[in-house]
């Protein structure tokens, strides 16, 4: 698996950051992605670039609404109609020769990714997950309730797991790696100064599941902490009970009702952030959350897919600590946050580590 | 028309902002890594009008993240094909690439003019700071980026708001001791930059600023010649490597004895023959460590795939390749000598200084390097991913539809001040090809903009990218205290002594001008007692254009009559600050019919009291404000208004913050017609009248007194 001349010149920039080592870890990596979303998408080209193995997962047909944020489709895929998954393909590809973009090839399900999360007859977790290291889903499409069994066979098996979710100006993503381990926490400098220091850290991080984070009481949730939070978990919640999906679109029910259900979606949020004793969350901003749902809007997503990327680098590489497991950036403040949900002391541990002993391991 | 294609992109954006994004234009300084993402990005978001400069060709190291790029495009300009690749999935976007250095004449300020908004994606400060400038001269908002590997962050600029200047330039360049270099090196740091000295001595043609200058002449004394008056190269080279590693070190080693120095063991000369001599594996004598380079590398951490240019040379390893690369240069190279510079893409030059300093290294007890962290270190390398780019240029996208919401703000805001009629343009438009003709700065201040930067996980922390909102500017900012006055004449065939006396002079009210463009003096004031006339290099006749002046161009005036005492020194004997401005000259045949009709736009603001010297410029790569900034306390919030280290000067910048961020310009309803006429607040603010010899005819408009007949 060593590199070749040809791949050190063409990594040169990011070898100087992680190293051979590095470059390895993320040459043994594969990623599926489910969904083609604005996104995914971003963290696609990204990690695509970077080096990372990408199968990729939509069978939905290319639409001229594409073409707004997936610079890989291109007039002719919309004129074919052909699968979103098969158009992207070649232009993915194309970024990185060394790397690989591959299609989903698995049995079963009509090649449709998205009875897996319907009910049916039970899937073969170990078996579908057995090729890949990660799996980021695209929760536009599909409801974070009905992606548990996902999570929990990705912690089974030991997978990464990121959902992700663009609301227009609003974007979240919540992710599980169950326990990462950080061998050598590297900071910032790390590259640049030699650093003179006889410590050596190294981290765990410990990751709830994704069904721990969407039952979550809203009350329990940090008071000072951004009101994106709780919404985020309303969303996730709507999704569960109210959710009929048009997979078409990645739209919560119909466009042309939902300016009606979104005032049933504001009571049904009022309500439960009462019962669970949350503070409260302003009306514009679950209005915003709702009504933008699925919108993609390329500024918040190549932020965020950059954000999504950059974590699950972390999980390869294994040398910055993670942010621990809900992300939700809003543009409006140009601002990402992070948060453990359900709170945790523990969800990341520092270690020092004397230089004497950190040499020995 | 929308298309379906942008039907989501409207629905989020709302129909007036998506108006105002569809009728923009905008300029982006760069086309690699930050660029690449994003032109795309702005092509996304709706922008149908962009231009973009870059004067880079594409280079395979590229490739990992400049993804607009592929192989077959290496060694094609930047530009030109970003703009190809960019039409490929967005045909109706018109893109004007242009290979070129933003700081040409005809990148100046007639051209920025154009641009509602500009973009920075560039990789060093010098032109970040020039871009900056000629933002300030134009009124334009600039977004301004930068990345290191993971570390990233965006920062708005324009009207009320800090420019790049504004925050102090941290120096992030490693700066070394001069006696480190010379005789004691205790870093490999040193050992390369000792190294590229020695390069440039032998192989360029090496500046004042080279440290070793005073070794050309004995290097000089090495040469040896055959019958025929030829330099033997191998032998050249022995003899320099006995000068360099032996004689000189054993020279070294007794200073060091002399002066007692018992901190640090004495350097250990090397001959060539004894280098020749050592040939285990590691290539380490001591024998301390078997890895010497792996405490402070993370690229070559042991592992076993590790490639040939990671692994760390033997001494003897380095010895052979310092001759090779010596006499490869002189035998295959020579027409170049004498005029090379160091370039991390020349792997001679790579070789030479990776063998130089290791040797020096072993030399002095130091842990070797790889070739490839010589590389690196000399050629400043900086590490470059496609995740923190795209999260940057992302950032940008956002800001940028938060500046034009600013923007519509402002129009608004003129459109109402027009119907009342309280503006006073009485007609003339300022500039035809003006993107905002308006007469007032945007304010940037309470918007929605954000500097926002990428951070680590911290205990303490909530966030992974902070938005921080914008501050006033510095009171005594060197950019953008004081921005350039600005005038337009008709052409630039007036003539030097009719610009002086009518605008300078007349206009301006400067009693004494001296006019400097690009550093030259093009007037300088006569006193009518001055008895030598030799002096008087002026050239009245001569016109604009013939010396070099341009539509656009920036000239830099000081008044000999108005000065402060200063304390003097060398440069300054007289002890005198003169008082000084800069003033952009725009062309434009609208300003009169009149042969010589001119007008001020923005009238002059002094530069304030002694400039703090500037730091010198960091190449290639540095983050815009040299780093990454601590982050705020949680508790602080987004709410708190500035950093804990700015606010002791919150008090002094409210104040004076209305005077510096305006430039002049009146608040609330002045155009900068009559801005000329009051005498606003600021301490160093001109006193600008109506010219003495009123050629007013109706009087009406402070405008029309500015068109003055010759």
């Amino acid at each position: 698996m060593a590199l070749s001349e040809h791949e050190t010149k063409i990594y040169d920039r990011q070898l100087r950051l992680w190293g051979v080592g590095g470059q390895q870890r993320i040459k043994e990596s594969h990623l599926l992605v489910i969904g083609l979303t604005a996104v995914n998408l971003e963290a696609c080209k990204n990690l695509i670039l970077a080096g990372v193995k990408v199968t990729l997962w939509d069978n939905r047909a290319a639409q001229e609404e594409d073409l707004g944020y997936n610079y890989f489709l291109r007039q002719d895929d919309i004129n074919q109609q052909k699968r979103l998954d098969v158009a992207s393909q070649p232009r993915l590809q194309e970024l990185n020769p060394l790397s690989t973009v591959a299609l989903y090839r698995g049995a079963g399900c009509d090649d449709s990714p998205w009875c897996l999360f319907e009910d049916g007859p039970a899937v073969d977790w170990q078996k579908f997950l057995e090729p890949y290291t990660i799996v980021c889903v695209a929760n536009e499409l599909v409801a974070l309730q009905a992606l548990v069994p996902l999570d929990e066979a990705c912690r089974q098996f030991d997978k990464g797991f990121f959902a992700t979710l663009c609301c227009g100006k609003l974007a979240f993503f919540v992710f599980d790696l169950k326990t990462l381990f950080i061998e050598k926490v590297t900071t910032f400098d790390e590259s640049e100064k030699p650093k003179k220091t006889d410590k050596t850290n190294t981290a765990t991080a410990n990751f709830p599941p994704i069904a721990h984070t969407i039952k979550c009481k809203l009350g329990s949730l940090k008071r000072r902490s951004s009101s994106l939070f709780p919404a985020y978990l309303l969303l996730a919640r709507w999704q569960a009970t109210h959710g009929t999906h048009n997979r078409e679109r990645g739209e919560i029910g119909n466009a042309s009702t939902r300016v009606a259900e979104c005032d049933n979606f504001v009571a049904f949020a009022k309500e439960t952030l009462r019962e669970e004793g949350g503070k409260d969350v302003d009306d514009d901003l679950l209005r915003r959350v709702y009504r933008a749902f699925g919108i993609p809007l390329i500024s918040v997503a190549a932020v965020v897919g950059g954000l999504v990327a950059q974590e699950v680098m972390k999980s390869i590489l294994k040398e910055r600590i993670p942010f621990v497991n809900v992300v939700a950036f809003d543009s409006d403040t140009t601002t990402a946050y992070y948060q453990c949900i359900p709170h945790s002391q523990s969800a990341v541990i520092e270690h020092t580590v004397t230089t004497d002993a950190a040499m020995r391991t | 028309m929308t298309s379906r294609r942008e039907a989501h992109l409207k629905e989020a954006l709302g129909d007036d902002l998506y108006a105002r994004v569809k009728r923009s234009r905008l300029l982006v300084v760069g086309a690699g890594g930050i660029g690449c993402e994003l032109l795309k990005n702005l092509v996304l978001a709706g922008f149908d009008d962009i231009d973009i400069i870059d004067l880079d060709t594409i280079d395979v190291s590229n490739l990992n993240r400049q993804f607009l790029f592929r192989k077959h495009h290496v060694g094609q300009p930047k530009s030109t094909v970003a703009k190809e690749s960019v039409a490929s999935f967005s045909p109706h976007t018109r893109i004007q690439a242009h290979l070129g250095n933003i700081m040409e004449p005809r990148f100046a300020c007639r051209y920025f003019s154009q641009f509602d908004v500009v973009l920075n994606a560039l990789d060093n400060a010098k032109a970040r700071s020039y871009v900056n400038s000629i933002c300030i001269a134009t009124e334009r908002p600039l977004i301004e980026s930068g990345t290191t590997g993971f570390k990233g962050q965006v920062r708005v600029i324009g009207g009320d708001v800090e420019c790049y200047e504004c925050q102090v330039q941290t120096n992030t360049e490693q700066t070394f001791a001069v006696c480190t270099i010379r005789s004691t090196p205790d870093r490999p740091e040193h050992c390369v930059q000792w190294a590229k000295y020695l390069y440039e001595l032998m192989f360029g043609d090496p500046n004042d600023d080279n440290l070793l200058a005073d070794l050309k002449h004995e290097l000089k004394q090495e040469e040896h010649s055959d019958h025929n008056g030829k330099l033997v190269a191998d032998r050249f080279a022995e003899n320099i490597f006995n000068k360099l590693f032996k004689k000189d070190i054993e020279q070294n080693r007794e200073l060091q004895d002399m002066a007692k120095n018992f901190f640090r063991p004495p350097p250990i000369p090397l001959s060539l023959d004894g280098a020749m001599r050592l040939t285990d594996g590691n290539g380490n004598i001591h024998g301390a460590n078997g890895n010497a380079s792996s405490s402070s590398s993370t690229t070559n951490a042991g592992t076993p795939a590790a490639i040939a240019e990671q692994k760390v040379w033997s001494v003897h390893e380095c010895a052979q390749k310092f001759i090779g690369a010596i006499t490869t240069m002189y035998n295959e190279r020579g027409d170049e000598v004498g005029t090379l510079q160091f370039s991390k893409e020349d792997p001679i030059a790579v070789d030479f200084v990776a063998a130089a300093s290791n040797l020096r290294s072993h030399n002095f007890h130091i842990a070797k390097k790889s070739r490839w962290d010589v590389q690196s270190i000399a050629g400043r390398i900086v590490p470059a991913i496609a995740t923190t780019n795209a999260i940057v240029a992302g950032l940008q996208t956002v800001n940028l539809y938060h500046v034009l919401e600013q923007v519509m703000l402002q129009e608004k805001k003129e459109e109402k001040q027009a119907a009342n009629g309280t503006t006073h343009t009485n007609g003339v438009a300022p500039h035809s090809d003006d993107k905002r003709s308006g007469t007032q700065q945007i304010s940037l201040i309470n918007s929605k903009c954000r500097n926002a930067w990428l951070q680590l996980w911290d205990s303490k922390q909530s966030k992974l990218v902070i938005g921080e909102r914008l501050s006033a500017p510095r009171p005594d900012c060197v950019a953008c205290s004081s921005p350039p006055a600005r005038v337009t004449i008709t052409d630039m065939d007036w003539t030097i002594g009719d610009f002086v006396a009518t605008v300078i002079q007349g206009a301006l009210q400067v009693k004494e001008p001296v006019v400097y463009f690009n550093n030259d003096p093009i007037w300088q004031h006569q006193y009518d007692d001055e008895e030598d006339d030799m002096d008087d290099d002026n050239c009245p006749e001569m016109s604009l254009s013939g010396r070099g002046l341009y539509d656009g161009c920036i000239i830099d005036i000081n008044d000999l009559s108005d000065w402060t005492p200063v304390e003097p020194t060398d440069d300054n004997p007289m002890g005198k600050e003169y008082k000084s401005f800069n003033c952009v000259v725009f062309a434009d045949v609208s300003v009169g019919s009149c042969p010589k009709g001119f007008r001020i736009d923005r009238p002059p603001k002094f530069k304030p009291p002694p400039p703090t010297p500037a730091p010198p410029a960091a190449e290639n790569g540095s983050t815009p404000t040299g780093g990454v900034k601590r982050p705020r306390d949680e508790a602080n919030g987004e709410a708190s208004g500035l950093p804990a280290a700015k606010k002791g000067k919150s008090d002094s910048a409210s104040s004076s913050a209305a005077a510096a961020a305006g430039g002049g310009v009146g608040e609330g309803g002045e155009s900068v017609h009559d801005a000329i006429m009051i005498d606003d607040d600021g301490d160093h603010s001109y006193k600008a009248a109506v010219p003495a010899k009123p050629h007013q005819g109706e009087g009406d408009t402070v405008a029309d007194a500015m068109v003055v007949d010759d």
